[in-house]
């Protein structure tokens, strides 16, 4: 990915507020807020329409 | 930032999703720091994460850029709350299912235990030395993490450390070398890579090999020569979105990390997780231009994705608006999330663009010409239908909102759009042939239409009757 590369500690001095909500936050009984577990998604893009291989018997595969 | 900018030009939303993770890793480090009892493994997981840790920035960003760093990380912190007590989501309970864990914290000390591989990497990519006190035994095919390197050839390899781009391996002991020739047993391999400007984008299949993924990964063993076959055809695929689609090129360039090519062997077809950013799946063979507009689409996925993670786009409400398979799509063979239509609306606004730009060029080769103008028929149609179905039985967020009314803007103007080329839903149905070959759809002796097909589809999938005026719609131009 372009831009500077992270440096942690730089890092962690630039967002030690996040940084301690994000530790707290696995701490406590609701740790999982930090990403909501609900929120994994797989996204299945349409599937072209094929045409069959009989429809085309020079094919290689 | 403005919707539209936020939407199409801000680049740096990837760059924020990279940082969050890392700054989840800092967090996660101190949490557990306090809470050793948690699961055993974790005395030595803070002691490689020491060595990860203080990894030179450029050799720890290229390491922790790998779509894999967020997936680990994210699973971590859900693994923790389940712990604690908090309901596993669907990525936890696969994952434990298939790990064979039997409790979240059983999960948590195999998934510690995983962390070996980015100490891995980090030793391979900056040359220095790293010695597990406890062997890494790692399921193959494992791709190290920010390389091309994959090690291969077995079910599993028992791994002491690394020197540099030697692998330690015990049982029985030997020195893998990377740069090795060596074409049996378990070895390592490179796999192949493409240009995206300044950009190196990797053709890895072993990179989603991972528990609880969420679709079939069978085909990820494929040997690395698949990639390889079809490196040219990606070229020609990116080279199009260059010429065609300069904004998702800049978006690529910028965040794209490793993309993989499959067989069609009907289980799916093309794929995007949110689990693993700057990553996606395509299926081959294909048309280069129609593998274009496939990679335009997958990667939009991540850019949402990125979007979302300052927030989500839909209140929750009764049904599931993210997994819960109930709304008409127009765009697949089963009912879908609210989330999922969306997403393909979003997607596929930037995929218009694409085929509105190829239909300029000239001379354009006949297949294509006859696919551009398909698509760019059908999309503002189906489009159209997502946007109603969204405003119909979607409850959004402030900012959900916000970017939805911008999205449906960009609709309206790709409905002028294809209005002005002269697009009419008349247009034939390309197909793509098992060679990859664009050819016209023919049914009962003549060519389908793009109306025909659409009606056809709602028929079959609509089963709530959600759409009966676009369907009424649709009968009224077949007519």
């Amino acid at each position: 990915m372009k831009g500077q590369p992270i440096h942690l500690k730089k890092l962690a001095e630039e967002h030690s507020a996040e940084i301690d909500r994000m530790t707290e936050a696995m701490r406590r009984e609701d740790g999982g807020t930090l990403w909501t577990a609900e929120m994994p998604a797989v996204t299945r893009g349409g599937k072209c329409m094929v045409i069959s291989a009989e429809d085309e018997p020079d094919s290689p595969i | 930032m403005e919707p539209r900018e936020l939407l199409w030009a801000d680049v740096g939303v990837h760059r924020r999703r990279l940082e969050k993770s890392a700054l989840a890793l800092i967090a996660l480090g101190r949490a557990l720091a306090d809470q050793r009892s948690l699961t055993p493994g974790i005395d030595g997981f803070l002691k490689l994460l020491d060595e990860v840790s203080g990894a030179q920035p450029p050799h720890f960003t290229r390491v922790w850029s790998d779509p894999v760093a967020y997936f680990w990380v994210r699973r971590a912190v859900h693994l923790i709350a389940g712990c604690r007590g908090e309901p596993l989501g669907t990525v936890e309970r696969a994952y434990c299912a298939e790990v064979g864990a039997r409790s979240p914290a059983a999960a948590l000390q195999l998934h510690l235990e995983e962390f070996k591989r980015f100490a891995l990497a980090i030793a391979v990519v900056s040359g220095g030395e790293i010695v597990f006190a406890e062997p890494y035994v790692a399921a193959l095919p494992l791709a190290i993490p920010g390389t091309d390197v994959v090690i291969t050839g077995g079910e599993r390899a028992t791994i002491a450390g690394a020197h540099g781009s030697d692998i330690e391996l015990i049982a029985p002991r030997r020195t893998l070398g990377i740069e090795s020739a060596a074409h049996e047993g378990v070895r390592a391999e490179r796999c192949p890579a493409v240009s995206v400007g300044d950009n190196r984008v990797f053709l890895n299949p072993a990179r989603f090999r991972l528990p609880g993924i969420g679709f079939p990964i069978d085909w990820t063993g494929l040997p690395l020569d698949f990639q390889l076959r079809y490196r040219s055809t990606a070229v020609a695929a990116f080279d199009a979105i260059r010429r065609f689609q300069p904004p998702t090129f800049a978006h690529m360039e910028e965040a794209l990390h490793t993309i993989a090519l499959r067989p069609n062997d009907g289980t799916f077809f093309n794929i995007t997780t949110s689990e693993l950013p700057g990553s996606f799946v395509c299926t081959v063979p294909s048309d280069p231009y129609a593998l274009a507009g496939a990679f335009i689409h997958e990667f939009h996925h991540n850019t949402l994705f990125a979007i979302e993670e300052a927030g989500p786009f839909l209140e929750p409400g009764e049904r599931d608006e993210v997994e819960g398979e109930n709304h008409y799509s127009p765009w697949v063979e089963t009912l879908r999330p609210l989330h999922g239509i969306l997403h393909a609306v979003y997607v596929f606004l930037p995929v218009f663009q694409f085929w509105c730009s190829v239909i300029d060029e000239r001379p354009l080769d006949e297949g294509r010409l006859a696919h551009a103008k398909e698509q760019v028929a059908r999309i503002p149609a189906q489009l159209r239908i997502g946007v109603n179905q969204l405003r119909r039985h979607a409850c959004f967020t402030r900012v959900g909102s916000m970017l939805f009314d911008e999205m449906a803007k960009s609709v309206a103007e790709a409905e002028e759009a294809a209005r002005v080329m002269g697009a009419t839903l008349q247009a034939a149905v390309i197909g793509v042939s098992p060679s990859g070959a664009l050819r016209p759809i023919r049914m009962n002796g003549r060519t389908l239409t793009v109306a025909e097909a659409m009606l056809d589809h709602l028929t079959k999938t609509d089963v709530h009757g959600e759409c009966g005026e676009e369907r009424a719609d649709l009968e009224r131009q077949i007519a």
